[in-house]
């Protein structure tokens, strides 16, 4: 196995260079759980759709502090890892 | 710096796509087969497939002084009827020993089912035969773990088949190590949407390095670009990637895995 390349930027650069971005995303996350949470029929056919509860689930990833949080995100949304 | 689209549907794209891609230095584009958008109504139709792709689009492309290869198989959307798949297998060849066709594929899994597999194995077995090279896609969100692991599987147990002639498509984070570690080619595809972003595919490079890696853009009729490509290029440059490395990743590995067939006519640098 091939070694990886090395990210010349620093952490601080990296935030720099990402934060509006970062920002931006989970800001439209946090919109869109608004937008579907406040529609009708949210209790009765989305709570317990499993791609919404994927998506609740994603959230604990996120908020973990794993170095492989995308991998983890994918693996979530896997049809053989339920 | 040059760079080589290796997977893109051109016969989805107009002809600015071209123009738009030879401003960005492209000088080389792959066209795998695939599905039309419908199931095709019989085998003829993919013999007039088969002819745009390896008659009509080089023309095309050569008005922007693009290379344009192909990869010839049965995709695996369609490949779900065994009778109609060994038809189409049947008329392959004579478009295998054209100019630009560069070997077997898209080739691999949708749905995952049992006919799929058997049509996969079955153009498998035919490029062992002519000892062409393959190219594999793997299925979309869902199914993608499954499915690359099935696919892995099924070639493990074969001598015959040299993983270094072999890419793996539309490789994410969840997948990408097992197919480098049991010696193949992993390609990486930006979309808007699914599969993945310019920052990740730099990410991915990051995380396992550039060796046996390519990045494509796999434009086609859904949400897609051509220009995808170039903004991962952009990224590796603003996260200040060495320009031999951007060049490695972006136009020597194509000309490293194509070039294994002598029709491909780029070299290195
Ligand atoms: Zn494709």
């Amino acid at each position: 196995m091939s070694h990886g390349l090395k990210n010349p930027k620093s952490a601080k650069e990296l935030l720099d260079m990402y934060y509006l971005q970062l920002r931006c995303n989970l800001l439209e996350a946090a919109a869109s759980f608004d937008r579907i949470q406040k529609a009708d029929g949210f209790a009765e056919e989305v709570k317990n759709d499993s791609r919404y509860q994927n998506l609740r689930k994603s959230l604990e990833i996120l908020a973990s502090s794993s170095k492989t949080r995308a991998c983890d995100f994918l693996n979530l949304f896997s049809e053989d890892e339920k | 710096m040059k760079i080589i689209e290796p997977h893109i549907h051109m016969i989805a794209r107009t002809t600015q796509d071209y123009e738009r891609m030879a401003r960005m230095h492209c000088v080389a584009c792959c066209e795998p087969a695939f599905w039309a958008g419908y199931d095709r109504t019989s085998p003829q139709a993919f013999h007039d497939y088969f002819t745009h792709i390896t008659e009509f689009e080089p023309k095309r492309a050569a008005e922007y002084l693009i290379d344009h290869y192909a990869w010839i198989c049965i995709n695996p959307k369609e490949a779900d009827d065994l009778a109609f798949s060994k038809e189409v297998i049947s008329f392959m060849p004579e478009f295998l020993d054209r100019a630009n066709v560069l070997g077997i594929g898209e080739i691999g899994l949708n749905k995952n089912t049992k006919n799929e597999l058997e049509t996969f194995l079955l153009q498998v077995d035919l490029a062992v035969k002519r000892d062409d090279m393959i190219w594999i896609h793997t299925p979309h969100l869902n199914d993608k773990k499954k499915g690359t692991r099935l696919l892995l599987d099924c070639l493990a147990d074969r001598s015959d088949i040299n993983p270094a002639r072999v890419c793996f498509d539309h490789m994410e984070e969840h997948v990408i190590k097992d197919v480098l570690d049991a010696g193949y080619w992993a390609s990486m595809t930006i979309y808007p949407q699914t599969k993945n972003s310019p920052s990740r595919v730099v990410d991915t490079i990051e995380t396992y390095g550039k060796t046996r890696i390519m990045v494509d853009a796999s434009g086609d009729w859904g949400p897609s670009d051509p220009a995808t490509l170039h903004d991962a290029l952009f990224e590796m440059r603003k996260r200040g990637h060495r320009q031999e490395d951007i060049i490695d990743i972006f136009y020597n590995n194509p000309c490293r895995f194509l070039g294994q067939n002598p029709k491909f006519r780029h070299k290195p640098e």
